[in-house]
């Protein structure tokens, strides 16, 4: 057929007259709605049939519905949207250009008309009606967004460097081997304490000369009637298939498939170094909380946690590539890492006999202390104590510095503003806590204020949660009875504004260590965090995370629900943002920041991410009008 | 195409007209591709009447399935134009006005841009038989020619895949309504081809559960049947 257009048909009449009953199409010109419907398939799906399903590509169809109901569902199936005739999709996905995030499914028989991706961006230039209309519902356009972050890059990228990774990274423990001449009943007591289902049998320079493996005791021990006194060398797999331990991953995978094994031994310089199985390969796939939370709890060797804490970051950046929203993947981050941390803890206090008997409590800081870990997190941290004598108080230093340390080595850098539980200053009985957080409220100073901006968000970790939940108690009273000081917050709070611009979208830095950008953390999430630590702080709630502060202190100060709800869209959009724009750096091998050119994003995000930015405004809004600012 | 006479005893055309049909496709479509990757043509004329043998052609409708999507785009609708208006009767039912009928294309133009339409692509009508009766007359009488495209009835495919419906549904409304398909407008050629098409949008959904994958296993199908009912 040729490109120009046909004369209008009949059935182009009949169809523009039928879309023409419903929003958008009912605003636009006629010339634009015959194009559209010139442009137009139609298809059937039955029942039950797939739509369109969750991809990293952009989708290539929009889909009008013509007749019928179509459900739109998330990844984890539930069902979010149900659609009818003259409702349209997925705008998100196709005004962003990325995968849409949902599973979209007839409900019932359903005729749709579709028009391909170009046709439709080509539609939002010719009908400004048409724009308006897929690109103003700001909010659930924001909702769409926010589920659907599915940064295509994630999932493909993940993979390839999971299993680019050497295979000594999987390696969990030290590999269990036997000599050729170990009877079999010992072979197999060793594999049982161990839990392990394979065991190498190694030559006297360390070489792998044989393995067995569980499945080979079924056929070749229990099913032939071996003698368990049997030296293990007769049953053996002689001459097993190894791999150097700094070979990929992925090697691991070719060979198991290749060979129909389950277990690879690994070698350094011929020498056994581990043994890596089927299920460590694939475990690296099948990151999920549970297992990484009951790995955390099991592990009794402090060396092996920093290979967890890389677990934690490689489920973060799965469940943001499936597109998890930023409220639930901080507070799983922030979870993850208080299991971490509170296993160092232990693990240190457990092997120090110094510390029998002290009341203690490790409080967790900042964003922390928030539950707003994003990926590039360095340690904010403190502790309070009950009572202690120099000698002991010495001790929790110690201790403290234990930890601090293995912290370090598990991808949370030492604070460089030094605060950490390690440094005298913020190592305190819980008299000095109140003594110290007395004079930031009296002084007001810019210090004074900022340390509170910290401090105030603590949290206990571990230990005796109590002597925290006292602190809490008691500043929340100091606070309230010092309305200057709440006052002086807010004016510090007011003074860091949302780079909207009059003219130009927004407004940029303009310093040089990171031109053309805008600082997603301090000029984006900080006025919300600051707010609602103040709206928390008046109200005397014990809440620390954004959100629930948020929440908890709508209802005394009056702010409708539909307000609140969108201020927390607005700051989980900003975290996400902040969560997609670290996890690009890290998988680029670059150090995790917030400044990002928002030239950068697609049109959609940009938009939202300006509305997201008039949302802070608000919140500052009701502060100053709070506070008389 | 099959061209049953050689070509000098075709009809002599205007030179234009000519090597627009010197250019008809002649190869068939292959019948063996998947059912979704096939392009098929569903179409639906008007006539002065029910014979099919020797009533005139009014109107041809027409629209392409293509990548299991009817593409709305390059839809056919054309009017053949009559030397005299046909009998008020029909024109009741078909509701094109004496002017109208008039107004049409040049028979063997409209027959040009039918064919050029189509193309290889097979045929699939409601009660096909009246349709292709009458479009391989006007285009063995219009241009000499003879296309070799085979046929699909929905009328006959429809109660092979949906035995249940088949004895309350006998016309094209009666499918229409059991498959719930709203259609805008009917009673034109076009309006029926279109309403045909998204009929035989679902009878190609319905065949594909049934594991039938391509035209050519559609077309044993209904070989087969029709030799079972026959006997």
């Amino acid at each position: 057929m040729s490109s120009t257009l046909p004369l209008a048909t009949s059935l182009h009449r009949a169809t523009l007259d039928a879309l023409r009953r419903q929003a958008p199409f009912s605003a636009m010109t006629e010339d634009e709605l015959l194009w559209l419907v010139q442009h137009l398939s139609v298809s059937y799906y039955p029942r039950d049939s797939v739509l369109l399903a969750p991809s990293a590509a952009p989708p290539e169809n929009l889909f009008i519905i013509k007749q019928g109901t179509v459900a739109g569902a998330t990844a984890d199936g539930q069902t979010v949207l149900q659609l009818a005739a003259g409702e349209m999709f997925p705008l998100g996905a196709l005004l962003a250009g990325r995968g849409a995030a949902n599973r979209y499914v007839a409900a019932t028989d359903t005729f749709c008309y579709t028009l391909p991706a170009a046709d439709f961006h080509a539609l939002l230039a010719k009908s400004p009606e048409f724009n308006d209309f897929c690109t103003r519902r700001i909010a659930s356009l924001l909702e769409e967004s926010q589920r659907a972050v599915q940064s295509e890059y994630a999932l493909a990228l993940d993979d390839e460097t999971r299993f680019a990774r050497p295979l000594a990274s999987l390696v969990r423990r030290a590999p269990l081997s036997v000599a050729a001449a170990t009877p079999l009943a010992d072979a197999l007591a060793a594999m049982e304490a161990a839990r392990v289902g394979s065991v190498v049998v190694a030559d006297a320079a360390g070489r792998p000369a044989g393995i067995l493996t569980l499945k080979d005791v079924l056929a070749r021990v229990t099913l032939a009637r071996v003698p368990l006194a049997t030296p293990i060398s007769q049953v053996m797999t002689p001459d097993p298939a190894t791999l150097p331990a700094d070979a990929p991953v992925a090697d691991a995978l070719v060979l198991m498939a290749r060979q129909g094994i389950h277990h690879v031994p690994l070698v350094e310089a011929g020498r056994l170094v581990g043994v890596v199985s089927e299920k460590d390969v694939f475990a690296l796939r099948r990151l999920s909380v549970e297992g990484i939370t009951s790995a955390i709890m099991r592990c009794d060797d402090p060396a092996r946690l920093p290979a967890l804490a890389q677990d934690i970051g490689d489920l973060a950046h799965s469940l943001l590539a499936q597109g998890m929203d930023a409220e639930n993947l901080t507070a799983i981050i922030s979870s993850l890492n208080d299991r971490l941390t509170e296993r160092i803890i232990t693990l240190e206090h457990e092997a120090d006999a110094a510390l029998a008997g002290l009341r203690w409590c490790w409080l967790a800081l900042g964003s922390e202390g928030r539950m707003e870990q994003t990926l590039a997190t360095d340690q904010d941290n403190a502790l309070i104590f009950a009572e202690a004598d120099d000698a002991q108080r010495d001790a929790l230093l110690a201790f403290a510095l234990r930890v601090n340390h293995r912290l370090d080595t598990c991808g949370f850098p030492l604070c460089r503003g030094g605060i950490m539980a390690s440094n005298p200053k913020w190592c305190l009985p819980a008299a000095g806590w109140q003594q110290q957080f007395s004079l930031w409220i009296e002084h007001g100073s810019p210090e004074a204020l900022l340390n509170a901006s910290i401090f105030f968000d603590f949290r206990p970790l571990a230990g005796d949660a109590a002597l925290a939940l006292e602190l809490r108690t008691w500043l929340n009273r100091a606070a309230q009875k010092n309305p200057r000081f709440l006052h002086q917050m807010a004016g510090n709070a007011l003074r860091n504004r949302p780079p909207l611009g009059v003219v130009r979208d927004f407004v940029l830095s303009e310093d040089d260590a990171h031109p053309h950008t805008l600082d997603l953390k301090l000029n984006g999430a900080t006025p919300f965090v600051d707010a609602a630590r103040i709206f928390a702080l008046a109200a005397g709630s014990p809440q620390t995370n954004t959100a629930m502060r948020l929440r908890a202190a709508a209802p005394a100060l009056n702010i409708p629900d539909g307000e609140l709800a969108d201020w927390n869209r607005a700051f989980h959009f900003l975290q996400l943002l902040r969560l997609r724009h670290q996890h690009g750096q890290q998988r680029a091998g670059q150090v995790p920041d917030n400044h990002l050119d928002p030239d950068t994003l697609n049109p959609l995000d940009r938009r939202i991410l300006k509305e997201a930015l008039r949302q802070a405004r608000k919140v500052q809004a009701r502060l100053a009008m709070d506070y008389g600012l | 195409m099959i061209w049953p006479f050689g070509r000098r005893s075709l009809p002599p055309l205007d030179p234009a007209s000519d090597a627009r049909r010197a250019a008809l496709p002649r190869d068939a479509a292959d019948l063996r591709q998947p059912l979704a990757a096939m392009r098929w043509v569903v179409v639906d004329v008007e006539t002065g009447g029910l014979d099919a043998q020797r009533d005139p052609l009014l109107a041809i409708g027409a629209v392409a399935i293509e990548q299991g999507r009817v593409a709305l785009g390059a839809s056919l609708e054309v009017g053949l134009a009559q030397a005299e208006s046909t009998a008020a009767a029909n024109i009741l039912i078909h509701g094109i006005s004496g002017s109208e009928q008039r107004a049409g294309q040049v028979p063997h133009q409209a027959l040009l841009a039918w064919l050029e339409f189509a193309g290889s692509a097979p045929r699939v009508a409601f009660h096909a038989a009246f349709d292709q009766t009458v479009l391989q007359r006007e285009a063995r009488a219009q241009l000499g020619v003879a296309p070799n495209a085979p046929w699909f009835d929905a009328a006959v495919v429809a109660p092979l895949l949906f035995p249940d419906a088949a004895p309350r549904c006998q016309q094209l409304d009666q499918w229409l309504e059991h498959f719930g398909i709203t259609v805008y407008a009917r009673h034109g050629a076009l309006a029926d081809a279109y309403a045909t098409a998204e009929l035989w949008l679902v009878l190609l959904a319905a065949a594909e559960r049934e594991n039938i994958r391509t035209a050519h296993q559609l077309q044993r199908l209904l070989r087969a049947r029709r030799w079972l009912s026959a006997n």
